[in-house]
């Protein structure tokens, strides 16, 4: 039988491989110009809940997307399989879907080769080849620490190796391989919850052991909570619930959104018109300084973007100003501005302080540990709903005095942002580096027994 | 397209897995083969910004070894890869035991050698695309030609899928699925006076051919659709902090049927799996059969086997036939959603069939199936058409479509929008009205409904975007129900 533990970082493509697979399908472009992108990678994954390992998986992944240009008409087509055979048949098929595809008004011309930032963004052996026997190993430890202390452990832990790779007809050639780890736990006990989360580009940078420690502790505490009226309060973020917010703003960020009347950086004159962006206008607190920095240490992560956009630093706001708005190639060249692609990754600017300390200078207020399902109320606005999950406290005399039962908020995001008056150290969660928060107004609109 | 291997193909390297799998000792395994193929055409204003045919191919094997579960896919389909996977897959296992508790057991199923195919009019791939991108590119034209009455957005899209399982398993079965999906709709947005507001139609997502699409029916929906985000965007916004009554059309009460009846009922959430990310379940165990869900009028009921569903299949991605069965029967929770593992922990002589997995690379898990919210009994004291719901109501307010939605971790307190509103006063539509949220708690708002409209009125709405699972699953069903008049709800929030 084939030996099933391939060591994963001799299986994954190099450089040499996807840009070889890459120049292949280009070789049979037929089109007057195309664009072809792989990603690739092997990921594995384990969940648990009530302390054992319930879900499990490893898988081998490859995707190859054409796109084929004729004037401005374009389409792709993917294929998952490596063969010469279906890259020759994807490619063709994409060219079969342009020629017939129509006239694009938006069409801009294929990226001529880039500069990308000279580094290497992070691979690490150990997590592209963390062992089933190990991951298993690891959590056991998890669940074994949980059970001691009669404690319902579930989460997940992860590791992932992959690549990307791009070229177009023009020349343009890029690719990287990157590594990711990510650990998430949740313990449960009684009527009380606690949660966390972490990514690492590598699996010894995850403070798993004094996570589920920490979480373990909070969740003790978060029992028996008491039910407050719902109203506005100050409040204090942990860095993972901030980050589930946050997100929300680059998300919101788009230059067309803004231009065209639609968003919440959207300017309007005393008709009503729509007269261009807030870009500029002192908009949030002046505590808030949020990057795109792809080469934050926490992150090293890609140099460029799927498009073929360099990933790279960008001032997103700096002393609550917003500095730039996410400008598609097309919009930039409609605006008369420079393209910058997605505003991911975003990192925000913390302190030395940690959470306890924004607690301790806080009289009386609540601790949010976690917001779920975070959704819009209103997109032009930029009014978010959500829930508080996994450990809310009520803060008195600069302590988390009792857990409290969990609230729906309706708040407007601008306007949290606005009210931001403390941070504390960074940490990263997801592809998001960001630190807790104190906002001097949030506003709960109703309660529930959830837990 | 992509030449894809033959299906014969497939089901003789599924049953080299299961060969390896059974001589590796393992209770159980399966394999499962797929290709997906999807094409979607997405229109932005006047460029058709996504013209895509996708073609994703490969399998995957899971495995249960001592009572622990182990799962590896691939994207090569080999005999070398489906050795090296089941390998895998039993090394996982191992892995999997090593934290074990207790041991995984599963619901018994019956063997089946069987094969299903979605019945379809017209195979959506053998449609022109230039038939297609047309049919976007007019319907967008159409809606910007609305641009002095203050329409500046204007998108549309087409989405088709083709998926091909075969499906193999220690139980002895061979089963292979063709299934196809088609998805239209379209969409503006009106900016004015500082205030951008959306209006859209979609032919919900249902498994059907090429006939599903309808073009005259998208056409003719084109000006009430502008026109009402027009009317919208010069609406007056919803009232705050009051409480009236609600009629809900079956285009807005799938999404509350889904969030507040589906996800709580499904069975691995009530046990926990979910609990560190999509949150367990207020409808625990101990409550089946003595919950009062909703009014005694209320039954909710899901089926695999209605024609057109969206998770309508022969058989779950365990090999279980489709079923029909009642969650709630009477107002009262009666059953929940299992795949075989918590229909065995439950008790239940044979799972339900809900366990779906969104790829050859996922590990099929509980899922909502099509569950939809039967008519009002004919002659029913609490059966009411829309109109009649709205001529007997003095107060309230009338929502079509979807818009925002949350809910908490284990499926209590909900808060809904809608994509249009409109105000009722004295048995009469007076007006649209904007940013209206509604918020109850679950068990509360089924319990107040107090009109179901007839089965003439039954719509099969739905969702192909349902995200649950890590790593996350994307799963599709249709919540086929009629329109609803509920009392006492209470209205908006801090805007």
């Amino acid at each position: 039988m084939t030996l099933a533990n391939l060591p994963v970082a001799e299986s994954i493509l190099s450089q040499d491989q996807a840009l070889s697979l890459v120049e292949e399908a280009l070789k049979h472009s037929e089109a007057e110009g195309a664009f072809v992108s792989i990603s690739a990678g092997e990921e594995s994954l384990a969940r648990y809940s009530s302390n054992q390992i319930t879900q499990n998986l490893s898988r081998t992944r490859f995707t190859l997307t054409a796109t084929s240009y004729f004037g401005s008409r374009r389409a792709s087509a993917s294929t998952t399989d490596s063969s010469p055979q279906a890259i020759k048949a994807v490619v063709r098929s994409s060219e079969a879907l342009a020629r017939i595809a129509p006239e694009d008004p938006e069409w801009v011309p294929l990226l001529e080769p880039q500069t990308y930032e000279e580094r290497t963004p992070a691979f690490d052996e150990r997590t592209a080849n963390l062992s089933p026997l190990e991951r298993g190993g690891i959590i056991q430890q998890v669940c074994a620490l949980s059970k001691s202390v009669g404690v319902d452990g579930s989460g997940t832990l992860s590791t992932e190796a992959y690549v990307r790779a791009i070229g177009n007809s023009q020349g343009l050639r890029a690719y990287n391989r990157l590594t990711e780890a990510d650990f998430g736990f949740t313990a449960r006990i009684d009527d009380g919850s606690s949660w966390s989360q972490r990514t690492a580009w590598a699996l010894d940078q995850l403070p798993i052991e004094e996570l589920t420690g920490q979480i373990i502790e909070r969740s003790l505490q978060s029992r028996k909570p008491r039910e407050i009226s719902p109203g506005s309060y100050p409040v204090v973020f942990d860095g993972a619930a901030f980050a589930d917010l946050l997100s929300w703003l680059s998300w919101n960020l788009d230059a067309r959104a803004a231009d065209e009347g639609r968003s919440f950086m959207s300017r309007t004159d005393k008709s009503g018109k729509s007269v261009g962006n807030r870009l500029g206008e002192a908009m949030f607190s002046p505590l808030l300084q949020v990057q795109r920095n792809p080469a934050h240490p926490l992150l090293q992560g890609s140099t460029f973007f799927g498009d073929g956009l360099p990933n790279c630093t960008l001032a997103i706001v700096q002393d609550g100003i917003p500095k730039t708005l996410s400008y598609s190639r097309y919009w930039a060249q409609k605006q008369g501005k420079e393209p910058t692609g997605s505003l991911s990754p975003v990192v925000m600017t913390g302190t030395e302080q940690n959470l306890t300390d924004l607690i301790a200078q806080t009289e009386r207020g609540i601790l949010v540990s976690r917001a779920w399902y975070v959704r819009y109320v209103n997109p032009k606005t930029l009014v978010l709903t959500g829930m508080t999950r996994d450990g809310t406290f009520w803060i008195e005399n600069g302590k988390a005095a009792y857990p409290i039962k969990n609230l729906r908020f309706n708040q407007s995001l601008p306007d949290m942002l606005r009210d931001v008056d403390a941070l504390s150290t960074v940490e990263r969660y997801g592809n998001s580096i960001v630190p807790g928060v104190r906002v001097k107004a949030f506003n709960f609109s109703s309660v529930t027994d959830s837990v | 397209m992509v030449q894809a291997p033959a299906l014969t193909t497939a089901a003789s390297l599924a049953n080299l897995a299961i060969d390896l799998i059974h001589k590796a000792g393992c209770a159980y395994g399966e394999a499962r083969f797929c290709i997906y193929r999807t094409q979607n055409l997405y229109a932005r204003d006047r460029s058709l910004s996504n013209l895509a045919d996708n073609v994703s191919s490969g399998f995957g094997v899971r495995v249960l070894l001592d009572g622990a579960w182990g799962f590896a896919a691939s994207h090569r389909t080999t005999t070398t890869e489906v050795e090296r996977m089941v390998a895998l897959a039993i090394e996982i296992a191992k892995g999997s035991r090593l934290s074990q508790q207790t041991r995984v057991s599963l619901a018994p199923v019956k063997a089946y050698r069987d094969t299903y195919v979605t019945p379809i009019e017209i195979d959506p791939f053998t449609i022109l695309i230039e038939e297609k991108a047309a049919l976007l590119m007019e319907l967008n034209e159409r809606l910007l030609s609305y641009g002095e009455q203050g329409i500046k957005k204007a998108h549309s899209f087409l989405n088709f899928t083709r998926e091909e399982k075969t499906f193999a398993s220690t139980e002895g079965s061979e089963i292979q699925q063709t299934i196809y999906r088609s998805y239209p709709g379209f969409g503006c947005t009106a900016v004015v006076n500082g205030d951008a507001q959306s209006r859209g139609y979609e032919r919900a997502p249902l498994n059907l051919g090429y006939e599903h699409i309808q073009a005259a029916d998208l056409l003719s929906q084109v000006d009430r659709v502008a026109e009402e985000a027009i009317e919208k965007v010069h609406a007056p916004k919803g009232p705050q902090d009051i409480r009236t009554t609600l009629i809900l059309k079956p285009t807005n009460l799938f999404l509350t049927i889904h969030e507040s009846v589906g996800h709580p009922t499904e069975l691995d959430r009530v046990y926990g799996y979910e609990a560190n990310f999509a949150g367990t379940s207020f409808a625990t165990t101990e409550k089946q059969g003595t919950l009062q869900y909703g009014a005694p009028c209320i039954n909710f009921r899901a089926d695999r086997t209605q024609a057109g569903g969206r998770s309508t299949l022969g058989y779950d991605d365990e090999g279980v036939p489709a079923q029909d069965w009642h969650v709630v029967k009477d107002g009262v929770l009666v059953d929940y959603l299992t795949d075989r593992e918590t229909a065995h922990r439950l008790g239940r002589a044979t799972s339900n069939g809900c366990a779906y997995a969104d790829s050859w690379a996922s590990v099929p898990m509980v899922r909502i199936p099509n569950l939809g919210l039967d008519p009002g009994v004919e002659g029913g004291s609490h059966t009411a058409t829309l109109d009649e719901m709205i001529a007997d109501t003095e107060d309230g307010i009338l929502i079509d479509g979807i818009g925002s939605f949350s809910i908490d971790q284990q499926r209590r307190n909900f808060q809904f929008g809608g994509d249009a509103f409109w105000k009722v006063e004295k048995g009469k539509v007076v007006g649209m009205l904007k940013d209206v949220t509604y918020q109850a708690m679950t068990t509360d708002f089924w319990n107040s409904v107090d009109a179901l409209g007839p089965a003439s009125e039954r719509e099969q709405c739905g969702t192909n975007m349902c995200g649950k699972g890590e790593p996350m699953q994307i799963a599709q069903m249709t919540h086929a129900c009629v329109p609803v008049r509920v009392r006492n709800i209470q209205i908006g929030g801090p805007q």
